[in-house]
């Protein structure tokens, strides 16, 4: 992994556990991961390396801790030192990390990214009336959408592309455009590649991802809300919601008035994996979206507020209430998600 | 049987080419008699063309056979590209719902590659007897034989599904097999009637030489001298990803060459671009592992280097056989260093099973089997599913980690004979040799003279690689109006 980016995902006021931030960026959604990705104030990155080989994160870090940027904790966490502190503001200023980032939508960009490639060459091959050239790799659902796409939009297809293309283009920053075309295919055009792209622009490999993800996610939403729609079926599934769908399910009849318990004959699961669902709804959604007080009542609330006080919220612990109260341990990091929310405001 | 001339004519129609390379015509005139036949072919002489050729004049299906899967998508995307579109690979790489597909579907296709595991597998074994199978082809046939050093066990298994395909015409092909490599594929595919053809691997028009040095700062300063010096576009292997990456970079700082990386590490994206910058010209040099070059068709490269000797003579073959498919002259170096072979050793204990390994494998078995195996393991694992017993297999092993060893002495011996290296390495594969001249090798009697042998490029790079292309350029040539 990149030791820059690493910097930039340590804090030093806070110890962190980089396996967790590993996983975070792979896309793991376990409630735990996710829990402290909202702790760190990481969450918006959740799943932004999931086609990305990000390398050995223990490399990274042993390279911040020998240059004595970051210190060991404990046997997981990572705390950066102030001289770490010092070099993670100077980094922020010039490291170009993702702007794109969603509580809300995963980008397939890897998906979205080899069908509009194979699409600009099948209909560049075309122009050049060349039918035999080496496909650019996809999987066959993506090749199948392409080909459909192109059988139905085969008349005047290659000025559409091409107008299409340029109206785009033309609207975006220049040094923008120029990223996103550098990675077209077509007829004898191949393209650069990650780490051609981060050579000529002069920035790490991660960087040049960071700058293409950013383009490939521009371009989506642009495809979304364009009123011409002739991309448009190239990104069917490539937007899909962060959130969990049961969950979602779950959480819809949270919030119409079904119990726990009506919730889970409901939907025929059980109820621990209920009180998963609706731990990871708070956490993607903003506070005001969350029932938090059907689930912890004004009770609980008081006892929770004076047990904890004004501890720092990373040190909680269940067990300081587990024996003395009633309160169970979902309703412990409902509250405990709750003052996180309200703690950023 | 077809006359010389109907077979030529097909030829110039299907694929344009005038005349056939050393051994097609022989093979595709036996297979298409029906015969079982193993071809020993060098490398260079066109393989695919053999069973593409013979798919075009039989009805049925073509299914071959290939060890690597990684490689197997290449080949399709080939076949597709020569024209063949009925083509597919089914392997592990494909997701449970296109595989599903592919089976349901396969009477569309015409060639399917597909991997020794994957025919083991009765659903899929099943959908294939449903049709006519007009040839088998098994690709690198060499991996049956159980002491080549590419043995794959899956390869044993070969045997009973021909003859649970009733015994479909079969073609075995392979550019390295010497005589007892030979036998034992015999023996051990079972075909009673099988033909051999077998053709020289000596590639004349490939020069060979071997450079040794005493420290690593030499062979890099040989290195930048070679590659700045000779004819483009090249390759150079590597046993090591880390230093391909590493020498990849420091090439890139002192030359002007476009040097790129290629191995198993790079994504699919990435994969694709340097193939095809490379077969357009547009990289001078390529530092691969030797995942690179199976799949792709580039007749102009003009020099292989190797920077770590290969395990074996039969990889060496592979791999410089790269070079000159365009029958003009070329070089393969490799570049020794003393005890280069240590890195090769420790290869070999990386592969091969260790006896407390094989022990504790048998003895907790119960435990291990639900877990995710590793290569080792996936190895031992085959043999204890197979019926052997703990010592069987641990002698399996111990002459296999033999086997290798002296493969890698006879690398060796090539790399350190004084005399022709030429007539070493074909008698390595029972050929006679005594052409030697002052372009045949470097030794201790002839020196290779570059500059005479038309190997030598002045100017720097073959294509510059435009930098900074603004998009709407960009865009104008994507279309052609």
């Amino acid at each position: 992994m990149n030791k820059d980016l690493l910097l930039l995902l340590l804090s030093s006021t806070q110890p962190r556990r980089i396996k967790l931030i590993q996983n975070l960026l792979n896309g793991k959604r376990t409630v735990s991961t996710l829990f402290w990705a909202m702790r760190y104030d990481l969450l918006q990155y959740s799943a932004i390396f999931k086609t990305y080989d990000l390398n050995s994160i223990n490399g990274a870090i042993k390279k911040l801790i020998a240059d004595g940027l970051a210190k060991q904790v404990d046997e997981f966490q990572y705390q950066l030192t102030s001289k770490g502190q010092i070099k993670k503001d100077s980094v922020k200023e010039s490291f170009y990390i993702l702007q794109n980032t969603s509580y809300q939508y995963d980008y397939d960009v890897n998906e979205f990214k080899s069908r509009l490639l194979l699409a600009i060459q099948s209909v560049s091959e075309y122009s050049y009336q060349n039918k035999n050239y080496y496909p650019v790799k996809t999987d066959m659902k993506s090749a199948m959408i392409v080909k459909r796409w192109f059988i139905q939009n085969k008349k005047e297809i290659v000025n559409r592309l091409e107008d299409y293309l340029t109206k785009y283009l033309s609207q975006v920053d220049d040094k923008k455009a120029d990223i996103i075309a550098q990675q077209m295919i077509g007829h004898d055009v191949y393209g650069m590649t990650n780490s051609q792209l981060a050579d000529i622009l002069g920035i790490s490999n991660v960087e040049a991802y960071f700058m293409e993800y950013d383009g490939w996610v521009d371009f989506i939403n642009y495809i979304i809300n364009d009123d011409d729609n002739l991309l448009l079926p190239l990104i069917n599934d490539v937007r899909t919601l962060k959130m969990n769908h049961h969950a979602i399910q779950t959480y819809k009849q949270f919030v119409t008035g079904n119990t726990l318990d009506q919730i889970a004959k409901n939907l025929k699961v059980k109820i621990s994996t209920i009180r998963e669902h609706l731990l990871e709804m708070a956490i993607w959604l903003p506070e005001n979206k969350f029932p938090y007080f059907k689930i912890i009542n004004s009770d609980d609330e008081r006892t929770l507020s004076k047990a904890f006080g004004n501890q720092p919220i990373d040190d909680w612990q269940y067990r300081q209430i587990s024996e003395s109260t009633d309160i169970n341990f979902f309703e412990f990091r409902i509250y405990q998600i709750l003052r996180s929310k309200q703690d950023v405001k | 049987m077809l006359s010389d001339e109907e077979l030529k004519k097909h030829l110039k129609k299907w694929f344009g080419f005038d005349d056939f390379r050393s051994g097609q015509k022989e093979v595709i005139q036996l297979i298409l008699d029906d015969n079982d036949t193993l071809g020993v072919l060098p490398t260079g002489t066109g393989k695919t063309l053999i069973y593409q050729y013979v798919g075009k004049m039989v009805d049925g299906m073509v299914i071959v056979v290939s060890p690597l899967i990684s490689l197997m998508q290449d080949q399709v995307d080939r076949m597709r590209y020569l024209g063949e579109k009925q083509t597919v690979a089914i392997t592990s790489n494909l997701s449970w719902v296109d595989r599903k597909r592919v089976i349901k579907n396969l009477n569309n296709y015409k060639y399917v590659y597909v991997s020794p595991e994957m025919l083991s597998n009765s659903d899929v074994l099943d959908a294939f007897k449903q049709y006519k199978i007009s040839l088998f082809v098994i690709d690198e046939a060499h991996c049956i034989n159980q002491w080549g050093p590419d043995f794959r066990p899956e390869y044993l298994n070969l045997k009973d599904i021909i003859i649970r395909l009733n015994h479909p015409t079969t073609l075995m092909l392979t550019a390295t097999a010497s005589n007892d490599v030979v036998l034992d594929i015999k023996e051990k595919i079972g075909l009673p009637n099988l033909k051999t053809i077998k053709y020289s691997t000596n590639r004349p028009n490939i020069a060979l030489a071997v450079d040794t040095f005493t420290s690593n700062e030499d062979k890099n300063d040989q290195l930048l001298y070679l590659v700045n010096k000779l004819m483009k576009p090249g390759i150079i292997y590597f046993s090591s990803k880390k230093v391909a990456n590493a020498v990849c970079e420091w090439l890139k700082e002192k030359t002007n060459l476009n040097v790129e990386v290629y191995h198993a590490d790079l994504d699919a994206d990435s994969r694709y671009r340097i193939q095809h910058q490379f077969i357009s010209d547009r990289i001078d040099i390529i530092c691969a592992t030797s995942a690179f070059g199976m799949g792709i068709d580039k007749d102009n490269i003009r020099f292989v280097i190797h920077y770590h000797m290969p395990a074996n003579l039969e990889s060496y073959v592979q791999e410089m056989g790269r070079a000159g498919r365009d029958g003009k002259q070329s070089i393969s170096v490799i570049l020794y260093r003393e005890k280069d072979e240590i890195l090769q050793y420790r290869f070999i204990d990386d592969t091969i099973p260790s006896e407390d390994m094989i022990n504790f494998f048998y003895d907790h078995y119960q435990q291990l089997k639900n877990n995710e195996l590793d290569d080792k393991a996936n190895l031992i694992n085959y043999y204890f599913q197979n019926g052997f017993t703990k010592n069987e297999v641990i002698n399996i092993f111990e002459g296999r980690r033999n086997e290798l060893i002296t493969s890698l002495n006879q690398m060796l011996g090539y790399v350190r004979t004084k005399g022709c290296k030429r007539e070493f390495l074909l008698s390595y594969f029972n050929e006679t040799f005594s052409e030697h001249d002052e372009n045949c090798c470097n030794g201790d009697a002839t020196q290779l003279q570059l500059e005479q042998m038309d190997l030598v490029q002045e100017s720097k790079s073959l294509n510059s690689r435009p930098r900074n292309v603004k998009w709407q350029s960009i865009i104008q040539t994507l279309f052609s109006k």
